[in-house]
């Protein structure tokens, strides 16, 4: 074979086969762009929603604040007394014997002690 | 005393008087070439972690000539030529960067291991953003690789010694090693050794071949800002290396164990592999080119190529690499062109793929003419393509050439 038909074949070859191998790199970046592109579209979707709950979230906790407030207005003017009394009067409770119940009388022998 | 006494005491200044005046004469040259490389690698001009092992390893082995018989010297680094596996063993034994050169230089693990610290200091974004462009400038980055071929046939080489030399155009050092291994044993070393030793001359020979090509003007330009950055995750790198790593092993298995050691590197780098990539990056790739260069040094014995097909395969050398930076600049060109002369040309002589040195002299070059212009990212692209095209021409020219020419 001529040297020059084999130097083209061979140059024409390369020229092809480059290229082919730049689309690969481009198919690879491409697919490797999209899987990423899906990624951050699922977790643009997921900060949405974080968004929205984060907000419903922040009214939530309004409302508490609300709430703990009235309650606080309530129990204070609820508890609040003009006079409470000192005195503490003790009544006494007496306990009369009765030897029907008592267990002094149950036992047949005092147990021993060791 | 006698002067056989002070010829078997002094060796080396004895065999300057008493071999072939050729290889004498040679000798003294090459020792003053390793000098030279020393010397230019401490002023920068040449690439200094490959040229000052290499230099110092070419002046000792010129020196270290010893006496080894009647008619015969050699000396005690190692012997590349060396074949039959028991007399391999005794200089194993004996030469002491032998183990080096036959269990990694002459299979290639070197080179592998280079690649690996490449891979790790590689950023594949660069790639992945712009891969026809990249690709495109790197087939342009080729033209010393293939018009090369017709010129060594026409210098009296056969077709697969043409084939192997006119891989130096590639400036892909691994490559160029592979190839000249499968298509022609005979001057591996020798096209090898020229490989090398150019491939460290490209870092101070292509800014000039750049001023001459490229007009100041055009030098200056600065590329356009992308409309849309994208940052391209570790992830998606890390996917990237292992899918195309493992198509491109599929579709050049010649070339495999290159493409492996490349992206390995960029796996771990991309995987957060801390201390694997400082291993790499540190160690291993420091100690690989120190011996690469050391050994290629000690390559330069001026028995070995002072062979009367180096000067041919020289020459070869030298046009191969600068076909191939006409090719990219030309590249650069059509791209600046079609692009409106948005484009700034310099970045075409990073398709040869001497990665990653042809970029950063494209950027040195810009940055002399604008300091403001950033090319890098384009030119590193532009750099790994490099070594891809280079890999599937390996792979080509070792396929075809044999089927072509029974």
């Amino acid at each position: 074979m001529n040297i020059f038909t084999a130097i083209g074949i061979i140059f024409l070859s390369t020229f092809v086969i480059s290229f082919l191998v730049a689309g690969l790199i481009r198919l690879i970046s491409l697919a490797i762009n999209f899987t990423r592109i899906q990624k951050e579209k699922s977790q643009d979707v997921h900060e949405d929603l974080a968004v929205v709950q984060s907000e419903a979230s922040g009214q939530e906790s309004d409302l508490e604040i609300v709430a703990a407030i009235g309650l606080a207005i309530h129990q204070y003017l609820e508890e609040m007394h003009d006079y409470e009394r000192t005195v503490m009067t003790i009544q006494k409770v007496v306990k009369p014997y009765s030897p029907w119940s008592s267990k002094i009388y149950g036992l047949r022998q005092n147990p021993k002690g060791r | 005393m006698d002067f056989q006494i002070l010829q078997e005491i002094f060796p080396g200044i004895s065999t300057l008087f008493t071999s072939d005046l050729t290889i004498s004469i040679g000798r003294i040259c090459l020792m003053l070439l390793g000098l030279l490389l020393v010397y230019l690698g401490k002023k920068g001009v040449l690439e200094p972690l490959l040229m000052i092992p290499m230099g110092i390893g070419m002046a000792a082995v010129n020196a270290g000539v010893l006496i080894m018989g009647p008619g015969k010297t050699g000396n005690l680094f190692l012997d590349p030529m060396v074949s039959d596996p028991k007399q391999l063993i005794d200089i194993l034994q004996i030469d002491f960067l032998q183990p080096i050169y036959t269990l990694t230089f002459s299979n290639g693990l070197i080179a592998c291991f280079v690649f690996m610290g490449i891979g790790v200091l590689l950023d594949v974004g660069f790639l992945l953003a712009r891969p026809f462009l990249s690709m495109f400038l790197a087939v342009c980055a080729e033209l010393g690789t293939f018009l090369t071929v017709p010129v060594a046939m026409a210098m009296g080489l056969d077709v697969k010694d043409a084939a192997s030399v006119a891989m130096i155009g590639g400036a892909d050092g691994p490559m160029v090693l592979f190839t000249a291994l499968k298509l022609s044993p005979k001057l591996f070393v020798a096209i090898t050794v020229v490989a090398y030793l150019y491939l460290g001359l490209t870092y101070g020979g292509y800014p000039y071949l750049i001023k001459l090509l490229v007009p100041k003007k055009l030098r200056a330009i600065k590329m356009p800002p992308k409309k849309k950055i994208r940052q391209i995750s570790a992830s998606e790198k890390l996917y990237f290396a292992v899918i195309a790593c493992t198509i491109l092993c599929l579709l050049f298995p010649v070339a495999a164990p290159l493409f492996l050691s490349l992206f390995v590197g960029v796996a771990v780098r991309e995987a957060g592999l801390k201390h694997i990539v400082d291993f790499i990056a540190g160690p291993l790739l420091y100690g690989s080119t120190f011996l690469l260069g050391l050994l290629l040094g000690v390559l330069c014995d001026a028995s070995l190529i002072l062979d009367p097909q180096i000067l041919t395969l020289l020459v070869l050398g030298i046009v191969a690499l600068i076909l191939s930076a006409v090719g990219g600049l030309m590249g650069g060109y059509i791209m600046y062109f079609i692009t409106g002369g948005k484009f700034n040309p310099v970045i075409g002589i990073a398709g040869v793929s001497c990665v990653p040195t042809t970029a950063k002299v494209a950027q040195k070059s810009v940055h002399e003419a604008n300091p403001q212009s950033i090319i890098l990212p384009e030119a590193i692209g532009t750099n790994i393509s490099g070594v891809i095209t280079s890999a599937i021409i390996a792979g080509l020219y070792i396929t075809l050439i044999p089927i072509f020419f029974k």
